[in-house]
């Protein structure tokens, strides 16, 4: 107890929820049996704790007994945790002296047909949450100041409608270029569909607005040197392209939206040999200048290096609408040419697929292509080209004689978005490029706080799509800013540095980039940047790292609790397994709430543990549990790929399989410990998850050791 | 079987070894490791060598309890034995005479930095020293190295002792002029001090100890990246160029079983109780 000069004084609250609790467990002997507790100083009941008369019996005890820890065992915290904390500050008491045990969800409603197991889980709990609350600690939120000022990193037109909306909404925007000029891909674009204005048009306009708001700070030819700092206060040194000279600025948030570029397929179809064969945009910028000479015959190849096997695998989305688009241009200008597509799959979603069937009714031949077989290219002398391509139909090759063949090739990375995502320590992608925090719930967040991204930089779209995104960070970005100060969550994580070995698990292992090494390898936790997960402490191999109020003294606490007094195995009773369910707070506690809420029965010999993340599972928690006698260990989390912190549920996955290959050599069967996934949505799941484990468990019989502890 | 000739507690946790091995001690040169066994069941720790006596047929390690076998080593007693010492493995440090050297030391490879800055120094070399450590506590070898060197410089990354941190390296590669750079120490320390010199184009050699299995290339466990190619810490190095080396990579690779290791520490440290 850390504590050890204060005398602890807890206090238990035991609600009926009407019939919810009290109609199944039997609260008056919970009351009775928590009294028992050492440190425990008062025990209540009331008909609805979280009813005004139940806040004020909690206030009342808290002052009259001058308690120093609260535990109230009720609902979920999911809903009640946030009123019970309150009513505790009214009171004087720092909220985080204050424990939930969730009775309901997790007993009374899942247990109906068995009061007298249900009675025995519900003190099982609260003695597990006494025991926890016995290491807790006051804490302070950290209270970040946020400067109300945005950088925007690349100036065409999602940095530049970025830069725009968070202007009008009275921040001031840093609008970094490294180009000369405004503009980025839109300067090298001919005609805008489907409206068919002339791109050059739409960028003077927003350039026009760009230049005139007076709170955007325009940087032409800069780029990013170095980020330091946090959501709040970044800063950022900026150094001019061909100048030595640095400057340094400070920014609340951070908005990537640097673009990509179009890769050029050199060694391919002739492309870098034959002056006629060009890429698409390049067909845009001789379109745009002028400079196209007359074409009779033309040929477009449409996936070039994209969709390919390995490497860029992926569609980058819009060459088939730009290649229609400047078919149609062509056409256009030039009724008579001829213009074949070879193509794999034409893919115009949405209402783009009104430019195909233009495309088709305007006589633009459609020839489709097995990647297999690949069209192949010759040049003659005249400069002239042959492109030979096996039709399906015909089941022959063909032959076109071209003048103009055009390569449409995907959307790429460059090279200065590679340097920046280091620079930033903000992820890329498998494709390349930056990589959002959750594909469906942080669309343009990235893991790090106070930085996001739109635009192409996140991967290949149209203009109306880039720009909605643009406007999607801005809004992001403008939250914080218009908060003006964030309250960060107490639960972080803290380093022992007299116990630290500077080996530096921790840096490796978190990706919010909280952690960082000091020269000689000390870790420095940057609090501003820490989720909670937990994940660091668990992978510390020396205990040396812990989280805020979630540390291993206070979990090792709630198990030893769960099984003490120990309880050995009695053979006239049969044997009832204790299985001890470590939930992450989001996915799978949520499911185990579900469950509850929908009434769905499963054995009550599970207990709950609720951590932040099934990433925080230590290995130290997990022997310790099958040391005091656990018969089985089940950790479950979000499912793979909808973590809350990313990957700590696939980090907890690994750990389970390294303590599997082990647990064999104390005499424990691999088979106790199970790993599990349920999204919050899943209570049958949930509840199935812990029947089946529970029979599995009644099958192994008692933990060897808990045999062993009834002999002695 | 290898005996342990003297032992001696540094600073807590940290334990300096002479262990009596003649035929290495002959052979040893600086820059190089020894892997050594404890027991029929234990790890393969590798430890680069501090020192070599001769005439008294000993080589000298310095080790940080880091986990079960480092601790293990850590509870043996002066006149104990160990089971096997393997060494002296990979390439001997390049000792030459080039002007003024740079010796940046961090935590326990203060000791095998010693050994080469000696040695830079007997080759007729000007040599500054650093050293540092987390914490004033953990700070070894100060002595010996102010005797080596002709400056020293202390740091910690806690600032208890010395300057905070390596930033004060940027103002000494500025003022002074150093012609090569040798760092032995945490991957971070070696990835700061090649950054700083980076821009001064100052060869920076730097001694990698990744996770090890046999030590004599066979295995592959301690491949790194060296300017984009493939090479083994134990026979291609264990010095490098400290500008070519992945570093980033370096630390992952380094990370690989940190659940077994800390399985195995709890194992331990429980073991004594009911496990």
């Amino acid at each position: 107890m850390k504590t050890s000069e204060e005398e602890l004084r807890i206090g238990v609250f035991v609600c009926h929820c009407g019939f919810n609790i009290g109609g199944v467990i039997n609260v008056p002997a919970v009351v009775k049996y928590t009294k028992t507790l050492s440190n425990v100083v008062c025990a209540e009941e009331n008909l609805y704790m979280c009813s005004s008369a139940g806040l004020a019996l909690i206030k009342e005890c808290i002052i009259k007994h001058n308690l120093n820890r609260v535990v109230v065992a009720s609902c979920t915290p999911a809903t009640h945790e946030p009123l019970f904390r309150k009513t505790c500050e009214e009171a004087g008491l720092n909220k985080y002296l204050f424990e939930m045990v969730n009775i309901r969800e997790h007993s009374s409603w899942v247990h109906m047909h068995h009061p007298k197991e249900a009675t025995e889980k519900a003190k099982d709990l609260i003695r597990m949450a006494v025991a926890k609350a016995r290491y807790f600690e006051p804490q302070e939120e950290l209270e970040l100041e946020v400067n109300p000022s945005a950088l925007v990193i690349g100036g065409g037109i999602s940095g530049m409608s970025a830069a725009m909306s968070l202007a009008r909404q009275g921040f001031i925007v840093h609008l970094i270029e490294k180009e000369a000029e405004l503009g980025g891909m839109l300067r090298h674009l001919h005609k805008l569909e489907p409206t068919g204005r002339a791109a050059s048009e739409v960028l003077r306009e927003a350039v026009t607005a760009v230049n005139a708001n007076g709170n955007i700070h325009v940087h032409k030819s800069t780029l990013i040197k170095e980020m330091e700092g946090f959501i709040g206060s970044f800063d950022v040194t900026l150094q001019k392209k061909g100048s030595r000279e640095l400057e340094r600025i400070n920014v609340g948030t951070i908005i990537v939206a640097t673009g990509a570029e179009a890769f050029k397929p050199v060694g391919m179809y002739e492309y870098g040999e034959n002056e006629n064969v060009v890429t698409q945009l390049e067909l845009e910028r001789l379109l745009k200048k002028g400079e196209l000479r007359e074409p009779k015959k033309v040929v477009m190849i449409q996936c070039v290096g994209a969709r390919e096997k390995t490497g860029r695998t992926y569609c980058s989305r819009i060459c088939c609408i730009v290649a229609l688009n400047n078919a149609l241009l062509l056409k256009k200008l030039y009724p008579n040419v001829e213009i074949n597509i070879l193509f794999r799959d034409m893919q115009t979603y949405g209402e783009y697929e009104d430019i195909y069937r233009e495309a088709r009714a305007s006589f633009i031949n459609f020839i489709h292509y097995d990647p297999d077989k690949p069209p192949k290219v010759t040049s003659k002398s005249d400069g002239k080209l042959t492109v030979t391509v096996y039709d399906e139909y015909l089941g022959a090759d063909i032959e076109l004689d071209t003048d103009l063949l055009v390569l449409s090739t995907p959307l790429i990375q460059h090279e200065e978005g590679r340097k920046l995502s280091s620079i930033l320590k903000v992820p890329l992608g498998a494709h390349g490029f930056f990589f959002e925090a959750h594909p469906k719930l942080r669309p343009v967040d990235f893991t790090s706080e106070g930085i996001y991204v739109c635009g192409t930089a996140h991967g290949p779209k149209d203009i109306t799509e880039s720009i909605a995104q643009a406007c999607a960070a801005a809004s992001r970005a403008g939250i914080p800013m218009a908060l003006r100060t964030i309250k960060a969550g107490a639960v972080k994580a803290i380093v022992d540095k007299n116990i630290c070995v500077n080996c530096d698990a921790c840096v490796v292992s978190c990706i919010f980039n909280a952690v960082e090494a000091e020269a000689f390898g000390l870790p420095n936790i940057v609090e501003a940047n820490c989720k909670g997960c937990g994940v660091c402490a668990a992978e510390c191999p020396m205990g040396a790292m812990q989280l805020v109020h979630f540390t291993d003294e206070q979990i090792v606490a709630a198990i030893e609790a769960l099984f003490e007094p120990k309880k050995p195995a009695d053979p006239s009773e049969g044997f009832k397994p204790l299985v001890l369910c470590f939930a992450c707070q989001w996915c799978s506690y949520g499911a185990a709430d579900l469950a509850g809420v929908s009434r769905i029965q499963y054995p009550p010999n599970v207990r709950i543990l609720r951590v932040p993340c099934s990433g925080r599972v230590d290995v130290l928690h997990v022997l310790k549990a099958f040391q005091n006698g656990a018969d089985g260990v089940i950790i479950t989390g979000c499912h793979i790929g909808d973590c809350h912190y990313i990957d700590g549920n696939v980090k907890a996955k690994d750990r389970v399989d390294v303590i599997k290959k082990s647990l064999g050599a104390l005499g424990i069967d691999p088979e106790r410990l199970e790993i599990g996934f349920a999204s919050s949505s899943e209570g049958q799941k949930f509840a199935t998850m812990m029947t089946n484990f529970v029979e599995k468990i009644g099958k192994l019989g008692p933990n060897p050791l808990r045999i062993k502890e009834g002999d002695n | 079987m290898c005996r342990i000739a003297m032992k001696q507690e540094l600073v807590p946790h940290i334990n300096l070894f002479e262990f009596s091995a003649e035929e290495i001690a002959s052979k040893t040169k600086p820059g190089q490791f020894i892997i050594l066994r404890i027991d029929e069941n234990g790890e393969r720790i590798p430890l680069t060598i501090a020192d070599a006596d001769i005439e008294k047929g000993t080589i000298t390690v310095v080790c940080h309890e880091v986990g079960k076998s480092t601790k293990k080593l850590g509870s043996l007693k002066e006149g104990e034995c160990i089971l096997d010492l393997l060494g002296p493995l990979g390439k001997p440090a390049v000792i030459e005479k080039v002007g003024t050297v740079l010796c940046v030391g961090g935590g326990v490879m203060v000791a095998p930095l010693h050994f080469q800055a000696k040695a830079f120094h007997e080759a007729g070399n000007k040599v500054i020293g650093v050293i540092g450590a987390k914490t004033e506590s953990n700070i070894i070898f100060e002595d010996e190295m102010q005797e080596t060197c002709d400056d020293l410089y202390v740091a910690t990354d806690d600032g208890t002792k010395g300057f905070k941190g390596l930033d004060f390296l940027k103002e000494l590669l500025k003022e002074r002029k150093i012609n090569r750079v040798i760092v032995m120490g945490p991957v971070v320390t070696m990835k700061t001090v090649s950054e700083l010199t980076r821009p001064y184009g100052i060869p920076t050699i730097v001694n990698l100890i990744p996770i090890m299995v046999d030590g004599m290339g066979m295995c592959g466990a301690c491949r790194v990246t060296v300017g984009g190619n493939t090479m083994f810490a134990c026979v291609d190095g264990p010095d490098f160029d400290g500008h070519q080396v992945d570093f980033e990579e370096l630390m992952a690779r380094m990370k690989m079983f940190t659940a077994q290791e800390k399985l195995a520490f709890v194992f331990q440290e429980e073991g004594g109780r009911k496990l």
